[in-house]
């Protein structure tokens, strides 16, 4: 029986793109025929073309099966809360308390 | 990645970084000597290709994700996460923090974390990096200097109502947030970003252009763009990570007295 070559990532593709300024030459003049040449299927191409969204859910759902990886697969965090309301008052966005951070 | 140096030399530091909103091709060879060399690190990341990035420059980076819940103040996720690295660093490492974005653009925990491990007397810094304004400005080819530019984060505008110029590029950053004070956007969210919509709608006038912005983490991806006209255009669907830009248009007439003191300043400079 011959084994069958496992899918191509899409994120391995784009950590390819990172580590190869050629690759990314390449990528950013035909960003189909690169994603192409590198292996990559019909549904991660029209991923790429059809926005943001549709990445990540091929990245999600490749990850999701990588019992390794799929801990990579997380909520985007807002990293600030701009204003606490009201109590807030002197808008350093902290609770004027002995609690650190926050500042 | 550098070793360790002996226990009795160890001295604690702190770099905090950012990846750029596309870790694939914006991380700067700065941020990424800093990653490759700190002796621990931890990121915050909006996606799995920036994680599985970093965790290949640097196998010890570890998520610091777990320190948010659904329903858990950020406050408190923030004051856990600026313990974890400033204790860290306390304690003899290197230590380098890497989030999504610029670090220091709506990020609070990066400059609270060097304020305090400065006040320790360690050293500590910031590299600049691509923020999520950064590339609003590319993708939707506004120029500061054409109108200005005033940027608020989206629930301290609602609340807060600062002063609005007219002519000039508005935009609120995390409206897909607003109001929230927890890990998770509820539902609520939607509703008070329709009053947001209006109260921006009877302070520009029904048709002002607006823009529900969304750039790509990933290269060679558009950026999300979704115009419409304040007060008439069905309201677009918010994602968690929106910005909403109220472009720019026109130029405040120029001021009588400012014109005067610039002739007088000009006719000062010919004198002989």
């Amino acid at each position: 029986m011959t084994a069958v070559a496992p899918e191509p990532r899409l994120s391995d593709f784009y950590l390819r793109l990172a580590d190869d300024p050629s690759l990314l030459e390449q990528y950013e003049r035909d960003p189909e025929a690169a994603l192409a040449a590198a292996g990559m299927t019909d549904p991660q191409i029209n991923a790429v073309h059809d926005g943001s969204d549709a990445v990540r859910s091929v990245l999600e759902s490749e990850l999701a099966s990588e019992p390794g990886l799929r801990r990579l697969v997380t909520e985007p965090r807002m990293m600030t809360q701009g204003d606490g309301g009201p109590e807030d008052e002197d808008g350093d966005d902290d609770d004027d308390g002995d609690e650190p951070g926050d500042g | 990645m550098a070793e360790a140096p002996p226990e009795h030399i160890r001295r604690g530091s702190l770099t905090v970084v950012g990846t750029g909103i596309d870790a694939v091709s914006q991380l700067t060879p700065a941020a990424r000597g800093a990653i490759e060399g700190a002796e621990e690190i931890f990121y915050l990341l909006a996606d799995p290709v920036a994680a599985r990035r970093i965790e290949s420059l640097n196998p010890r980076a570890s998520s610091l994700d777990h320190l948010y819940g659904p329903a858990k103040a950020r406050r408190e996720t923030y004051a856990q996460i600026v313990e974890t690295i400033v204790g860290t660093a306390l304690g003899g490492a290197r230590v380098c923090l890497v989030v999504y974005g610029h670090p220091g653009v709506f990020a609070v925990s990066g400059h609270e974390a060097i304020k305090r491990v400065r006040a320790a007397g360690l050293p500590a810094r910031m590299l600049p990096a691509v923020s999520a304004l950064d590339c609003l400005i590319a993708d939707l080819g506004v120029d500061p200097a054409t109108s200005g530019l005033q940027t608020y984060e989206a629930t301290y505008y609602f609340l807060r109502r600062p002063p609005v110029d007219l002519h000039a590029t508005l935009v609120l950053l995390q409206v897909g947030m607003l109001g929230e004070t927890i890990g998770a956007a509820t539902e609520a969210v939607t509703v008070r970003f329709r009053l947001l919509l209006d109260h921006l709608a009877a302070l520009y006038g029904p048709g002002r252009e607006a823009v529900l912005y969304e750039a790509s983490p990933y290269p060679g991806t558009a950026a999300a763009v979704e115009r419409f006209a304040l007060g008439v255009s069905e309201i677009p669907d918010l994602s968690v990570m929106s910005t909403l830009c109220v472009t720019g248009a026109g130029r405040p007439p120029v001021d009588p007295e400012a014109r005067q003191a610039f002739e007088l300043s000009e006719r000062r400079r010919r004198r002989p």
